[in-house]
């Protein structure tokens, strides 16, 4: 049997500022196998976004192990460590944040092109043009400036800009939350098609439980640091179990049926 | 014979300074005295140009055109007096340099002639109103010290301050989680009933909409396309934006996207 | 360039770069105006200005050309003026741009650096540096580069460090980009505004050190400044008031004409207002 493509275990990160202590991540372990989807949410605190920043290298654990590719992830450093990011992107949830303010469509989408030398820079315009077309984008927005377009198109840029080095594992760290509910399941769409075609895994971190079910193999709830309970989605949101789950089933609002 | 209604608003149109585009075209609605009306659309449809067309809250360089009658008030309403404006985000309507007690009583003082002191007790009432645990020690607290969930409640508690019995909330549960979302929408599903608040909600969300209003206008690209009844305009609507935000609504009921469920 | 549309917008900025424009035409013209070396002696001594249409400025206590000494002079001020100041800016850019985006053990050592040229007063700085070296042009312009770098690295270490921990900067590092690429790529570019702003000053007070310098005796004995023809005058202060008042002016002109232009930048940067949606 294959090794799942991500095993973290025991992760531990603290934060310490002005004399209190915030216990982040409290012996978190996750794993995610090729091609699935895991779903991680709980409410805002819970600590789903350290978890994402200790798992791309952003921060340093205090405690814990990841393996990725087979391969110890965190003693990786330098040249080997910059070549393996290739295959474990981030898709960021503010969408104004997450770009250079001066940066165009096409400069954006081919820095990951350009660092690990996937394509020339003649074939780099070509490229640009099949991600923005894949992900849903004219390729005409190539040279218009990130600054012109709406929350939605920026998303969109930013996760042709994530799959055009090829990852085996993108995380989505609130990616659809600053965005409107039409947009929103718009771009979920398009991630699942994303997934069916790379092949890709996935983690999907929201606090709105409907959008992780969407689009989750898997989901993890957690609280407080800590991971309360796994399962597969359909059965996770039938009958939760933790008191997190359930707060989160009942705070999905519903239409009334008419 | 019938009632009067609290505000009517005749083709309103609004342009701001820079921009090409009318925010607002050509929008025509009334509102009763105590109805719960909701404000949906994309962003960028115009409903939160409405609420602070209404409020007299444009910027300054914003042109407006048409009418805005406030029918049952003898002046244009006044925000903190007869109105409570809630934004989405607590950071923008919280002095961070001001205490929450300051900022919750400021109300009091200005619009009810409260002194100080009296006025700090009644902040503590409204604070314990909005369900915040230990109003007295928040009351010489700093906006930072809170969760956003918090901050928004304390928020509502100063705008609710001089007892205003108009509320207009413009999306104010967009930037929190779930869970605290369902939490605020039942606390002004509560203040609004106990206060008999007249109550503008606008949010992205039809699903939110249809839990606290009566009546939901839908707007899109600067017009108002639809105006109903909430449980008519769920079962059968008519205007494609409508239709659009209906089909976007997902909730745990919604068939997975992914192809094969294991 | 959109900053410079934007800059000469502004009522400061354009009257500032309006005026540097006339001090940069006269610098250029200067050879062309006034061919030949203009501490040669040209005429009688102590011409009073206006007196004789060869001299409308007059001439100093050796007879030389005061109109010419403006013009050339003109030259030495702007040019010891913005080579100090780019130099200065470089260095302060690529300290505090590794020091803030290194940071650990590489910052505080950069910092304390800083700490050290900081703590010595700028003109002193510079003087202790041509005194030891003797004067030169070269000499002076490294001597107020080494006493102005500091500001602009400590302006561009606070603003690298907020970028830093801006979500494209992290982007950058999932992407796989190197250090270097994100600290002076990426980070480096959004840091340079408020650094700008500052540069127009650090132009002023190169140009007012260097006329100091030359005030002093410190300065290039074989050229022309300001500084210089102020510190010939001096001595004839009395009886001549024209020779120090008139390269005074100018000086004073100069410099006001860079604080004009900062202004302007500063007012231009700050003039980006966002449009309200929804």
């Amino acid at each position: 049997m294959r090794e799942p493509l991500l095993i973290a275990k025991d992760l531990c990160r603290t934060w310490s500022t002005q004399g209190r202590r915030v216990e982040a991540l409290r012996h978190v372990s996750v794993s995610v196998e090729a091609g699935e989807t895991l779903g991680l949410v709980g409410p805002s605190g819970c600590g789903k976004s350290t978890l994402a920043r200790v798992l791309t290298r952003l921060v340093p654990p205090d405690a814990g192990t990841i393996r990725f590719r087979d391969a110890d992830w965190l003693s990786l450093s330098g040249h080997r460590l910059r070549a393996e990011r290739r295959f474990m992107q981030m898709v960021f949830q503010d969408p104004v944040g997450a770009f250079n303010p001066r940066a165009t469509v096409s400069g954006a989408i081919a820095d990951p092109l350009r660092v690990h030398e996937l394509a020339g820079s003649k074939d780099q315009l070509l490229r640009v043009g099949e991600l923005l077309e894949r992900v849903g984008l004219s390729p005409d927005l190539a040279s218009r400036p990130i600054r012109d377009l709406s929350g939605g198109q920026r998303q969109r840029v930013a996760l042709a800009r994530a799959i055009a080095c090829q990852p085996q594992l993108l995380i989505l760290d609130e990616a659809v939350s600053a965005l409107d509910l039409a947009v929103r399941r718009t771009i979920l769409e398009l991630l699942v098609d994303l997934q069916r075609e790379t092949g890709m895994a996935m983690i999907f971190i929201a606090h709105d439980l409907a959008a992780v079910k969407a689009v989750s193999h898997r989901i993890a709830v957690m609280e407080a640091g800590e991971i309360v309970e796994t399962g597969p989605a359909e059965t996770l949101v039938a009958a939760p179990q933790s008191v997190t789950a359930r707060a989160l089933v009942a705070a999905v609002p519903r239409l009334p049926s008419v | 014979m019938a009632e009067q209604p609290l505000l009517r608003v005749d083709h309103l149109g609004v342009r701001y300074a820079a921009s090409h585009a009318a925010a607002l075209e050509d929008v025509s609605l009334s509102l009763m005295k105590g109805e719960r009306l909701a404000l949906i659309g994309e962003s960028g449809s115009g409903k939160s140009t409405f609420a602070r067309a209404i409020a007299h809250l444009l910027p300054p360089g914003a042109a407006r055109s048409g009418d805005i009658t406030w029918l049952a008030l003898e002046a244009p309403p006044e925000a903190g007096r007869d109105l409570a404006f809630v934004l989405q985000d607590p950071s923008a309507s919280l002095d961070p340099v001001m205490t929450i007690g300051e900022q919750v009583a400021e109300g009091a003082v200005a619009h009810l002639g409260l002194s100080w002191g009296e006025a700090y007790a009644h902040a503590a009432t409204l604070l314990a109103r909005v369900q915040l645990p230990e109003p007295e020690h928040l009351l010489k607290a700093y906006p930072h010290q809170l969760s956003g969930g918090q901050r928004q409640r304390v928020a509502i508690a100063a705008a609710l301050a001089a007892g205003p019995s108009i509320l207009i909330a413009d999306e104010v549960t967009s930037a929190l989680d779930r869970i605290v979302e369902a939490e605020i929408v039942a606390l002004l599903d509560g203040l609004v009933r106990d206060e008999a608040m007249t109550l503008i909600f606008i949010t992205h969300d039809i699903a939110l909409a249809a839990k606290l209003a009566d009546r939901i206008s839908v707007f899109a690209d600067g017009r108002l396309v639809e105006d109903a009844p909430a449980a008519q305009l769920l079962a059968r609507p008519q205007a494609e934006a409508t239709q659009r935000l209906l089909s976007a609504h997902m909730d745990l009921s919604t068939p997975s996207l992914l192809r094969e469920v294991p | 360039m959109g900053m410079m549309a934007r800059l000469l917008r502004t009522r400061s900025g354009l009257i500032g770069a309006c005026l540097l424009l006339v001090m940069a035409l006269a610098a250029l013209a200067a050879p062309v105006l006034f061919p030949g070396d203009p501490l040669a002696i040209a005429g009688p001594a102590f011409l009073p200005p206006l007196a004789d249409t060869a001299f409308p400025l007059g001439t100093d206590s050796l007879g030389r050309d005061v109109l010419a000494g403006l013009f050339h002079g003109a030259r030495a001020s702007l040019a010891v003026g913005l080579a100090a100041a780019l130099a200065a800016l470089l260095v302060g850019l690529v300290v505090g741009t590794v020091a803030g985006f290194a940071g650990g053990w590489v910052d505080e050592v950069l910092m304390r650096i800083t700490d050290a040229f900081q703590v010595i007063p700028r003109f002193l700085l510079a003087l202790a540096f041509v005194s030891v070296l003797g004067g030169s042009m070269t000499t002076v312009v490294i001597a107020i580069a080494l006493s102005s770098w500091t500001e602009p690295a400590r302006l561009v270490r606070a603003e690298v460090l907020s970028i830093r921990e801006r979500d494209y900067a992290a982007a950058a590092r999932v992407i796989g980009m190197h250090p270097a690429e994100i600290a002076f790529r990426e980070i480096l570019p959004i840091a340079l505004p408020p650094v700008l702003a500052l540069s127009a000053i650090i132009v002023a007070a190169a140009i007012m050190i260097e006329s100091a310098l030359s005030f002093l005796g410190f300065g290039d004995p074989n050229i022309v400044t300001w500084g210089s023809m102020m510190a010939e005058g001096r001595n004839v202060l009395r009886s001549a008031p024209f020779l120090s008042v008139v390269p005074g002016i100018a000086l004073l002109v100069t410099v006001l004409a860079v604080y004009l232009v900062s202004e302007g930048v500063n007012t231009a940067l700050n003039n980006n207002q966002a449009v309200p949606r929804g």
